[in-house]
């Protein structure tokens, strides 16, 4: 018997005005998969991305999660599915005036978790990720690498059925971002957590054997480890 | 919604008022302001209407009659609180004790008794004085009516000016609370825009997201209606201790016949007041579909 896709887009369509940013895509995110996609900055991942999360609506075509047409959604129906996802931005979007921990627990406080519930997983969620020392600093106080690993932290903590990674190492060096490509590769393989990954950093993705997508003139199609 | 997440947001919406204390505060002083402008109109209102019942709660009217002996329907006319029939001989009598004769006197000296029958009413509602005297005017049994009636109209006037423009500017008062609330909701909106943002990415729903600004109104409402009342209230008594010397006629109503009123009336309308301000600042915020 085959599972159904965690997320599965059938001819999926967006434009702004009469700008067309995707035409006719075909999506399949199964269940504990590692996908990519690829593309140049503003070829449309980001939308593609909102589009899965409910932000976006598409213009035509469907969008299921586990088998449910997400654009026949009412807000509430969107706003629980919103909450399975973990979020890992370009820039941080971590908020300046709480700190480490406070920025982390936002998820949970919106899953309306028990003081004592918050404050055991993400202490041990930072202690993970390696910056249990920093649980008390403010993200002004954070290298980039170490910002982007809160960011993931605030992504994990409520034990997300996928992880939407919009371009999260763009803004990193080399190392960092190969670091925090390790961390969302193991808790895809260790936590079976599905991982959607946008990037343009062809050179990381050929390195993998995940599947890659590329957005190409509004097009998404396979990528076959050449552009 | 959880109870603790509710207590979580109220804490949020405190949090807020604070964040932005510069505009928090010049939006306590604004409401503070109109609603102590609201409090003088209420006293000043409650106390016209306390002056003009005491004057005429003891409107006398009398109505002469053509002969002497009593009159039923004057008796049972409707509007009527109390009425007393008067006798010529009574009315001799009254008439020797305010001019200080004795009533043998008068009676020697008057050879007839010219005085009337008459009947000394109170009526129960004076706004319908006017109809009354005039049902009474249209007896066959009755020679004359004479109250206070260009006095009593006066005052009657005054009640309605002073009801109107204060309901008026009520009204102007209101809107203007509602508004600064609504717009420093509004800058508290401007000032949380990123976290609304990543709370809604996060899977927030609309009453978690709004729910702290509801708090941040009531308590804007709040606090200003009770510096509001503790103004209007020690100003009150304040007067009312300067009037005692100064103005012992004027008839003003007590502080603790109003104490109450006033602080129970006044925390729920600024409660209220915060709560409409805030949900009207947000609307346009209020997170669609």
């Amino acid at each position: 018997m085959t599972q159904t896709p965690l997320v599965y887009l059938s001819g999926v369509s967006k434009a702004y005005n009469n700008n067309v940013v995707l035409r006719q895509a075909d999506l399949v995110i199964p269940q504990g998969s590692f996908t990519f996609l690829l593309g140049h900055t503003g070829a449309g991942k980001s939308t593609l991305l909102k589009m899965i999360s409910g932000e976006v609506k598409p213009t035509k075509g469907k969008i299921y999660v586990k088998g449910q047409d997400i654009t026949r959604w009412s807000g509430s129906k969107k706003a629980n599915w919103r909450r399975c996802i973990g979020y890992v931005f370009q820039e941080d979007r971590l908020l300046t005036y709480r700190t480490v921990y406070e920025n982390v627990a936002l998820p949970l406080e919106i899953h309306e978790c028990s003081r004592r519930q918050i404050k055991d997983k993400v202490i041990s969620i930072l202690k993970v990720l390696g910056i249990g020392s920093k649980a008390y600093a403010y993200p002004d106080e954070l290298s980039g690498g170490e910002k982007q690993r809160v960011s993931l932290a605030r992504a994990i903590v409520a034990n997300p059925e996928i992880i939407i990674a919009d371009e999260p190492t763009a803004q990193l060096d080399p190392i960092t971002a190969q670091e925090i490509f390790s961390l969302l590769s193991s808790l895809n393989q260790s936590a079976g957590i599905s991982v959607i990954m946008a990037t343009h950093e062809w050179e990381l993705v050929s390195k993998t054997k995940y599947p890659s997508y590329v957005v190409r003139d509004g097009l998404l199609m396979p990528w076959e480890g050449s552009i | 919604m959880k109870f603790s997440t509710g207590f979580k947001l109220m804490g949020k919406g405190l949090e807020n008022l604070w964040r932005h204390k510069g505009s928090t505060l010049a939006a306590f002083i604004s409401i503070t302001i109109a609603l102590t402008v609201l409090g003088y109109i209420a006293l000043t209102w409650l106390n016209v209407m306390n002056l003009t019942d005491n004057f005429l709660g003891n409107l006398d009217v009398r109505v002469f009659l053509v002969k002497p002996g009593t009159v039923k329907k004057i008796e049972t006319l409707e509007g009527i609180a109390k009425y007393e029939y008067i006798t010529p001989d009574m009315a001799l009598t009254k008439m020797a004790e305010n001019y200080q004769f004795s009533s043998e006197y008068l009676r020697n000296v008057l050879a007839d008794n010219p005085l009337q029958a008459s009947y000394s009413l109170r009526v129960k509602n004076v706004q319908n004085i006017h109809q009354i005297v005039s049902t009474l005017e249209a007896m066959p049994e009755v020679d004359e009516v004479i109250y206070g009636g260009k006095t009593a109209d006066s005052l009657i006037k005054l009640q309605r000016i002073i009801g109107g423009f204060g309901l008026l500017l009520f009204f102007i008062l209101i809107m203007a609370i509602l508004l600064i609330v609504a717009n420093t909701l509004r800058l508290s909106f401007a000032v949380r825009k990123q976290e609304i943002t990543l709370e809604k990415i996060l899977g927030a729903g609309p009453l978690y997201i709004v729910a702290p600004f509801l708090w941040e109104g009531k308590a804007l409402g709040l606090l200003s209606a009770s510096a509001a009342v503790l103004v209007v209230l020690y100003s009150y008594k304040m007067f009312s201790a300067w009037s005692l010397t100064s103005l012992p006629y004027l008839p003003l109503k007590s502080l603790d016949s109003i104490k109450q009123m006033f602080i129970g009336v006044g925390l729920a309308l600024g409660l209220v007041m915060g709560f409409i301000g805030s949900v009207w600042g947000v609307r346009r915020y209020w997170p669609k579909e």
